[in-house]
Parts: C-alpha cells; sequence; structure tokens
C-alpha cells in the first residue's frame, strides 16, 4: 500500500507587492508532502513565509507558480466557491487570535460551520455534544466566547475545527499568546487530535520549544523550506 | 456538499441582534416614529438624511469589533465571497424596513426614500467593513 500524502506543495512560489513598487518573493520553490494524520511543525523567524505557507494550503491566497493539493484536490483548478467548500469540510484553519465570535456562546461559535453547510440541528447538536466533550470543554457550553481566558478559546477554536472532522488542520502560533503550562496542554492535545481522528496538523509556530511535540518538523528560512528533524513515521 | 446562504444571513443577523447597534436602531426608531406622528407628518427627507449620521456613527463605533469577527470567521469557515455580498444586500434590506416604516406616518413615498437611503447607506458601510476585513486578514493570517 502507497503512502497517503494529504498535502502536497509542488514548485510553490508566492511573491507581493509592496509599497513603492517593489515586489519581495515569500516563498521560493517550496516542495513538501504531507502524511494522513501527521503532525508537523514548522518553524522560522517573523516574515519568513510561515503563514503565507498556511494560507496557501488553506485556499485563501493563490500560489503564483506551482501547485497545491489538499486531499486529492488541486487548489489551482478551483473557484472561489470550490475553495470556500475546501475550508468549510476538508481544512480548517486557526488563526493566531483564535477567529471566534465574542458575543456568541461556546456552541454558536462550534456550530457556525456547521450551520453553513446546512447539516440538521439534530445532528448538529449531537457532533457538539460530542466534540465538547472530546475537547473538555462541555461545562462551557453556553458560555460567552468573550468571558473566557486564553487557554479555553483556543480549545473553542480546536473545536470548530474539529467539528467537520476535516483532514487537514492548520494552527498558526497556537501557543503564541498562552503560558507554557497551557502551550503544553494544547501540544498535547493536537496529538491526541492527529492519533484520534488521523488529522493531519500543521502547525506554524516560532516557538522552538513546540517542536518537541511533533512527528517531524521543518524550517522555513528566506523562503525555502528544509526538513530539522528526521521523521519519526 | 454545498453552502447555504440562508444560513450565511442567519449568523450574520444573530452576531448582528446580539451587538448593541441593534438596540440603538430600535430606541432610535421609536424616537423617530414619536417626532414624526407628533409632527403630524410635516418632517420628510430632512429627518431620513438627519437619521443617516446615528446609523452609521453607531455601526462604526459599537458594532465594529463584532461585524469584524463575523467577516473573518465566515471567511475561515469557507464562505464564498459571492455569498457574503449577496447577504449583505439582504441584510442591509432586513436593517431598513423597521427603520424605514415610521414614515407611514408621512408618506408612502417617504418610507420608499427612507429604505432607499438607509439601505444603500448600510450596505455601503458594511461593504467598507467587510473590505477592511480582508485586508486585515490578508495581513494577519
Amino acid at each position: 500500500m502507497g503512502i497517503d500524502f494529504v498535502v502536497v506543495l509542488r514548485d510553490v512560489w508566492k511573491s507581493y507587492r509592496v509599497e513603492g513598487g517593489g515586489v519581495i518573493t515569500v516563498l521560493r520553490n517550496v516542495n513538501a508532502v504531507f502524511r494522513r494524520g501527521e503532525i508537523v511543525g514548522i518553524h522560522g523567524p517573523s516574515g519568513s513565509g510561515k503563514t503565507t505557507l498556511l494560507k496557501l494550503i488553506a485556499g485563501l491566497e493563490r500560489p503564483d507558480r506551482g501547485e497545491v493539493i489538499v486531499d486529492g484536490f488541486n487548489l489551482n483548478m478551483l473557484d472561489d466557491l470550490g475553495l470556500s467548500l475546501i475550508r468549510n469540510t476538508v481544512v480548517s484553519y486557526i488563526p493566531q487570535d483564535y477567529g471566534l465570535i465574542d458575543v456568541l456562546s461556546v456552541k454558536e461559535n462550534v456550530e457556525l460551520p456547521l450551520l453553513l453547510a446546512g447539516v440538521p440541528r439534530d445532528e448538529r447538536d449531537v457532533k457538539i455534544d460530542e466534540i465538547l466533550s472530546y475537547i473538555g470543554l462541555e461545562n462551557k457550553k453556553y458560555a460567552k466566547v468573550a468571558r473566557l481566558s486564553s487557554g479555553e478559546k483556543q480549545r473553542v477554536a480546536i473545536a470548530r475545527a474539529l467539528i467537520t472532522t476535516p483532514s487537514v488542520l492548520l494552527a498558526d502560533e497556537p501557543t503564541a499568546n498562552l503560558d507554557w503550562e497551557n502551550a503544553v496542554k494544547v501540544a498535547e492535545l493536537f496529538r491526541k487530535i492527529s492519533r484520534d481522528f488521523k488529522t493531519t496538523i500543521i502547525i506554524v509556530t516560532h516557538d522552538p520549544r513546540l517542536l518537541d511535540f511533533m512527528d517531524r518538523s521543518l524550517s522555513l528560512v528566506s523562503g525555502t523550506l528544509k526538513e530539522i528533524t528526521p521523521t519519526r513515521l | 456538499m454545498y453552502i447555504s446562504l440562508t444560513s450565511i444571513i442567519c449568523i450574520e443577523l444573530k452576531c448582528l441582534i446580539r451587538s448593541r447597534v441593534t438596540y440603538l436602531l430600535l430606541l432610535f426608531t421609536t424616537l423617530l416614529t414619536f417626532l414624526i406622528i407628533l409632527s403630524y407628518g410635516k418632517v420628510r427627507l430632512t429627518f431620513i438624511l438627519a437619521s443617516l449620521i446615528p446609523i452609521t456613527s453607531s455601526t462604526i463605533t459599537i458594532g465594529y469589533t463584532t461585524i469584524k469577527q463575523m467577516f473573518h470567521t465566515l471567511i475561515l469557515i469557507g464562505t464564498p465571497r459571492r455569498y457574503l455580498r449577496i447577504s449583505l444586500i439582504i441584510i442591509s434590506l432586513m436593517y431598513s424596513i423597521p427603520y424605514s416604516l415610521p414614515y407611514i406616518a408621512v408618506s408612502i413615498s417617504s418610507v420608499v426614500y427612507a429604505l432607499l437611503i438607509v439601505m444603500v447607506t448600510y450596505n455601503l458601510t458594511l461593504n467598507l467593513f467587510l473590505r477592511g476585513v480582508r485586508r486585515e486578514i490578508e495581513r494577519m493570517i
């Protein structure tokens, strides 16, 4: 049986125009593969192109050159609606600020992707209970997000990302706003998720300590991706 | 696999109803109704135009965080741009209806004027927010 690659990046280039008319090349000839169920850390300094890489995999940006293939879908071939469907069902993205709506409750935030996909209410309720119980937030179901701690908000964001059981979960600096104790809890939760759901998890971080929790780690420097630890798989 | 436009509108309405903007709008509409009734329909376009200032400023100052979070989240969880634009038009129409109804005390044409003016203003404001959020997302994500 062949290896199951969920994300494939082939000769990916990305540039941005900057004020003054110049062009900055953020990613250069990036080639990488991510296997199903593995947890990978991408480490690099600010401005090295880590977030751009996540944006390309999430279908929020398109590459200037090269191919991004996610769970068999070549993102270059999809229009805006196609990319939106990919974000709703195949790839989940957790931004650094969690991307939650403060005026809604935990349940309402977690429910959003299912609402968008038109999932019936009974089915939604069952899934929400399951995922909140898995994440350990069942007692905060009706709490307003604005009243939660940073660690709890991160877990709500993870619950929302997981509710559609995506093939790929992308997390941008998931521990940036947490102390080390909470950061370890979140990293362990990601490991558990990758094992239990067979979800490929790609984490972007500037904290090298977090890389100890990964199956393998990549380094992104000056737009070029390099393996920095041997794979454990 | 499909994305439900109705759900997008429901999510947006839920967020807007929870924000204080809605309560301000209702308060303002009630006051406007009293003024129109008390003036026996002598006020027309001046009131409609004057009312745009509190509507726009209240949306910008108080609702900005909620609206920004709403758009940010909707884009991340897979809302197509086209659906966002359509939903904005529908939301601004729904927002305009309760506001315009008091003008029935003046005339039917005043209701239509109010509906159009508020709808266009609110739609432009929300569109402006959406553009701002997209730019922020491009920088943040």
